[in-house]
């Protein structure tokens, strides 16, 4: 009877401790994480801004400083907006596109020294947790990006003059208002919240396979 | 040897008690590592799902063609739900992954049938008074959309073939879904995409022609005979190659002096950025996690009459630069 349970006991403790590993199976190795390090790219001051999104930034803002933090307060209200107000101003999101690049190069300055750190103590996890959020931050503006036919080699400065191009050119048109039937208009929401929810999931699904790698870089 | 009877009893309890907590250690860890947080998201989102689909069984028949289109067709996007369910209840992610982008992607041209209360004209934009710099600009990104439009119906054609030989039917689907008045996924889409890449041909007919009567699969294998006759693609790419020999660098896009011309369709031209511009709109390239992927394309059928006269612009530059 002590020896059926002996086994049991241990055939268990085997299958959690293998399934245990196996999660960890997938673990990128080493270089991967310092490739992933290397595309954040190296904080570089743009030399050249749209003429709109200096018009932007006021008189007063000259330095990069006060730009990107006008900028970020800008574009997160914009992000925030609803569809509806998207439709009234077509070029809102493209120019909080823009203004996403500044955002993303202020938080490269600000951490610049972190990053520094992390390469030269990796494999130690100094500073993992701010290197995950940059990693992240750092495939939003591959995925923004990617949607107007650049990538991660095309400089800042070309990304924000592509977004605000066409920003500009997408306020050129003329907004018109049509009566939509009721009905349609509770489907159009519920198509909405559908789409959503299915597309948030699915993105969930995809960052699964990069859970590893912010595990491997962030945990101790 | 009543008190050795008694350690060793004692001994068997702690050995017992060792083995169980190492058990409740692993399972600790296990359920920490494993699949934790996207079981939460997978638990909302069905919860999510479930509940619009509620909604939209409870909402009171229209009399309009576009409602009633609306209706059949989430109903035609639940069985494929379901089966996006059940592959992630079996752990296949990838299956999983490849039929909600299916559903993404059908979810948009089913919403197409919706109205915006706001629409965007650009057919009032003079085009010729656009900066030389900037209309280059526009021109190229659109045709950067295109391509990126390109890539992913490939990448969704090539998905619904995975996905057939699991279980479900995806051009059946979309063949439903275009017969019920959305303009979906189609014949012409799917031959488009077998004549530019002939290794996908037989998988794709071989699941097209389980999902699709006969007569429907002849008129799929005439639609690609005819796409591999007109061979857009080939034609598209000598001229490229042509040209590229002779140090130009051509591409399938027309010239600004093209398009400033008089030959021009500016009508074409300006539906085809309006079109691109509500794509933008309904798309989320601007939300906080930045789903960009869904957001912009370009029409194409909009824009054939200028493809064409860049193709013949193309063709006649390399011919004068190469007259042998």
């Amino acid at each position: 009877m002590f020896k059926i349970k002996k086994f049991l006991a241990i055939s268990t403790l085997v299958f959690f401790a293998t399934s245990y590993v196996s999660s960890f199976s997938a673990i990128k190795e080493s270089l991967t994480v310092k490739q992933e390090v290397k595309m954040l790219g190296v904080f570089s001051e743009p030399k050249v801004y749209p003429v709109g999104m200096i018009e932007s930034f006021g008189k007063g803002c000259k330095k990069f400083f006060c730009r990107a933090q006008k900028a970020t307060k800008k574009m997160s209200i914009v992000f925030n907006r609803g569809s509806e107000y998207h439709q009234r101003h077509p070029g809102a999101q493209l120019y909080a596109l823009a203004q996403f690049e500044l955002y993303y190069l202020q938080q490269l300055k600000k951490n610049e020294k972190k990053i520094q750190k992390f390469i030269a103590a990796w494999p130690d996890k100094k500073h993992g947790k701010t290197i995950v959020s940059l990693i992240k931050l750092n495939k939003s503006r591959e995925k923004m990006r990617k949607a107007l036919g650049m990538d991660l080699n095309t400089s800042a400065e070309e990304a924000m003059k592509r977004y605000w191009i066409m920003g500009d050119f997408l306020e050129k048109g003329e907004i018109k208002k049509q009566k939509i039937n009721r009905d349609i208009k509770k489907r159009e929401k519920l198509l909405a919240k559908y789409k959503k929810a299915v597309s948030i999931f699915n993105s969930a699904l995809k960052d699964k396979e990069y859970e590893n790698l912010y595990d491997e870089i962030q945990k101790k | 040897m009543k008190t050795i009877n008694l350690i060793y009893k004692k001994l068997s309890g702690i050995k017992q008690f060792i083995y169980l907590s190492l058990v409740i250690f692993f399972s600790i860890l296990n359920s920490l590592y494993g699949a934790d947080d996207l079981e939460k998201q997978y638990k909302d989102f069905t919860k999510e799902t479930d509940k619009i689909s509620k909604q939209f069984n409870s909402l009171p028949p229209d009399t309009s063609v576009e409602s009633t289109i609306i209706d059949e067709a989430i109903r035609e996007m639940d069985k494929v739900l379901e089966f996006a369910n059940q592959s992630y209840r079996e752990n296949k992610a990838e299956i999983t992954e490849m039929t909600l982008t299916y559903i993404d992607r059908s979810l948009a041209d089913i919403s197409k049938l919706t109205s915006k209360e706001y629409s965007n004209d650009l057919s009032v934009i003079d085009m010729t008074n656009l900066p030389k710099e900037d209309f280059q600009e526009i021109m190229e990104i659109s045709k950067q959309m295109k391509d990126n439009k390109k890539e992913k119906m490939v990448s969704l054609v090539e998905s619904m073939t995975a996905i057939e030989k699991e279980g479900i039917n995806l051009f059946q689907v979309s063949k439903n879904l275009n017969e019920l008045g959305v303009d979906t996924l189609n014949f012409e889409d799917i031959a488009k995409v077998v004549s530019e890449n002939s290794s996908l041909k037989e998988d794709v007919l071989n699941a097209a022609k389980k999902g699709i009567s006969e007569k429907d699969y002849a008129k799929q294998l005439e639609t690609i005979a005819e796409a591999e006759r007109f061979g857009i693609a080939e034609s598209t790419a000598k001229v490229a190659a042509a040209a590229a020999s002779q140090g130009l660098t051509k591409d399938a896009m027309p010239t600004l002096e093209t398009m400033q011309s008089e030959l021009f369709d500016a009508t074409a031209h300006n539906a085809a950025m309006a079109e691109m511009a509500a794509e933008i709109a309904s798309g989320d390239i601007g939300s906080d996690n930045a789903k960009a992927e869904a957001a912009a394309s370009y029409s194409e059928s909009d824009r054939d009459d200028q493809k064409a006269k860049s193709d013949a612009d193309a063709e006649s530059t390399a011919t004068e630069a190469d007259p042998g």
